[in-house]
């Protein structure tokens, strides 16, 4: 397929567009947050607390009179932004070890393996809890727990696609051709594996967006008064019954996000990965 | 079959060693020096002598290896040391709380099988209808939902507008109902769509058109020739969803105040109490690593094509 077609298929498909188009408005809200945030997201005035939707404050305030506009915006680099940094950590650790393991094979490979094993015996959150649980609350240890865990998986996975391809005949031609190994991997293994490591990666990461806001929503993860959704929607818990959109911003926000994300993974899997 | 038990079995044996390990190594990664660490989540007044006796007392001054094999045979015998906070034993406070994450989690694989075989089945023999089309939506939704925020509406929904169920608490069927919800819907839409999807697979299949071709009822074509081979998926499906849902309510129990492990497990991530998360770390490894044995048996059992290559 080339290049040319597989735009084309990904413009054909109307929930790409739409999915991608939503994802790159929060990445730009995101960035330009503190241009775009009509206040301070912590600046707090308790004159102004609990209020509905004002021309100061378009969605109103929260229990310390904090702008819950600018506190949403505001939270987009460490809701996604973290997100997106475990993705990439584990994307890169994962695919240099799973390439490595994968193309080598042998002792290491059955090495990693058994590694893997004893790894994926546990339940991702409770090793998420796990490691959170030793070094202590906090952003810092959630993203490093988070890499943590999504790595081995990955690697897995990686590996997994390498001995795919690993021997087919073109690659047999390089090697033959004394091709030495970087080169191999580098040249014709890595980019035929690639589609496949970013559908992997677009469907993973509303689980990564998911689990990271539910660690800051328990307490573990970023701490007050850092804007995050998830510890946004445990702040307005306590005002369920006096004020319910309070938890329904950040919560109509992680849905949202996470939503795109799932309908972006599962389109361009159809298109990059058809099987 | 007893010979491929026996052999699963076996094959457990180096993973619950590295599991083991795992969980060991975990708690040098505690910041600092555990005695002092210990010393001061206890309260008590780091003198020099203090010090020296609770070292001995954890056996931290003997080498690594050996305080390995020392922890080891205490947790085989279900020794998992002291809390840190109730000075109880770690592995009654886990046996306390255990019940109500059990109960909690068998609630919601009733209500998954209540909502997604219904559902699944529907969507797939009318695919395409509106039934069909709105399920799928709803499941994708389901998919990408918070289960703590779902949670919210829920309580937001039932106890407060609707005044039909408490909001949090431990008791009666009603308090479970609410909590059970939550961690099944997530996982209903994942059934809801294989089970779909099994169904769509099997309706295409010679012996469905055969029993067509005999002039069967289509209730018994559906029920027998279809159903029934649609399900193996799910079964496998369900025994690992089991472990990650017992790992999985810890929010779940957060949000509703729900006396289980997970919330304790939180509780002591809070106070610092170490050997309560090394407990609970290594006993869902452990009931995670059973699941997936049991779900292999009994794929086993099910599948005449595995059988076959006993």
């Amino acid at each position: 397929m080339s290049c040319r077609n597989i735009y084309q298929d990904l413009f054909q498909q109307k929930m790409v567009i739409i999915s991608a188009g939503l994802i790159l408005f929060f990445i730009v809200v995101g960035i330009l947050a503190p241009v775009i945030a009509p206040n301070d997201p912590n600046y707090s005035d308790i004159r102004h607390k609990l209020e509905g939707p004002s021309w100061q404050f378009p969605l109103g305030t929260d229990h310390l009179g904090r702008c819950l506009l600018s506190r949403l915006i505001h939270a987009i680099p460490y809701s996604l932004g973290t997100a997106f940094l475990v993705m990439l950590i584990t994307m890169v650790i994962g695919t240099v070890v799973g390439t490595f393991a994968g193309y080598r094979g042998g002792v290491i490979d059955e090495i990693f393996m058994r590694f893997c094993d004893i790894f994926l015996a546990f339940p991702n959150l409770v090793l998420i809890l796990a490691i959170v649980g030793m070094l202590g609350p906090g952003l810092i240890n959630v993203l490093l727990a988070a890499s943590l865990v999504q790595w081995v998986w990955y690697a897995r996975m990686v590996r997994g696609m390498v001995l795919g391809v690993r021997e087919h005949n073109y690659i047999l031609a390089a090697r033959v051709s004394g091709t030495p190994g970087w080169a191999i991997v580098w040249q014709h293994i890595l980019p035929n594996i690639a589609s496949q490591i970013i559908v992997l990666a677009t469907l993973d990461i509303g689980w990564v967006i998911l689990s990271i806001s539910g660690l800051s929503f328990l307490g573990l993860g970023i701490q007050p008064p850092t804007p995050e959704w998830g510890t946004m929607l445990n702040d307005g818990r306590q005002f369920l019954r006096s004020n319910p959109l309070l938890m329904i911003y950040p919560g109509v926000m992680i849905l949202l996000v996470v939503t795109a994300f799932n309908l972006l993974g599962d389109a361009l899997r159809d298109v990059l990965d058809p099987r | 079959m007893t010979r491929y038990i026996l052999k699963r079995v076996i094959g457990l044996i180096p993973i619950l060693f590295g599991v083991s390990l795992l969980t060991f190594t975990l708690i040098n990664l505690v910041p600092g020096d555990p005695v002092q660490v210990y010393l001061r989540i206890a309260e008590m007044l780091p003198t020099p002598e203090l010090v020296a006796k609770v070292r001995a007392e954890m056996g931290l001054d003997k080498p690594i290896h050996l305080r390995y094999f020392d922890w080891l045979t205490q947790v085989i015998q279900l020794d998992f040391g002291k809390s840190y906070i109730s000075k109880k034993p770690v592995w009654d406070e886990i046996i306390y709380y255990f019940p109500a994450t059990i109960q909690l989690t068998l609630m919601a694989m009733v209500l998954i099988l209540f909502i997604s075989l219904p559902v699944g089945i529907f969507s797939a023999l009318y695919k395409d209808s509106i039934f069909d089309q709105i399920s799928r939506v709803l499941s994708f939704l389901g998919a990408s939902m918070p289960s703590y925020w779902l949670g919210i509406l829920l309580i937001y929904l039932f106890s407060m507008q609707l005044n039909l169920l408490p909001t949090q608490g431990h008791g009666t069927v009603l308090h479970l109902i609410l909590p059970a919800l939550t961690l099944a819907l997530g996982h209903s839409s994942t059934y809801t769509r294989l089970l779909r999807t099994s169904i769509l697979e099997n309706l295409n299949q010679y012996h469905v058109l055969y029993a067509r071709a005999r002039g069967l009822r289509e209730r018994l074509v559906v029920s027998r020739h279809i159903l029934k081979n649609s399900l193996i998926p799910i079964i496998t499906a369900f025994g690992m969803s089991f472990g990650h849902m017992v790992a999985g309510s810890v929010i779940v129990e957060s949000v509703f105040s729900w006396p289980g492990i997970g919330r304790y497990c939180v509780a002591s991530i809070f106070s610092r109490d170490y050997p309560v998360i090394q407990a609970y770390v290594l006993i869902m490894a452990v009931v995670f690593i059973l699941c997936n044995l049991l779900v292999d048996i009994v794929y086993h059992l099910l599948d005449p094509k595995m059988m076959e290559e006993l």
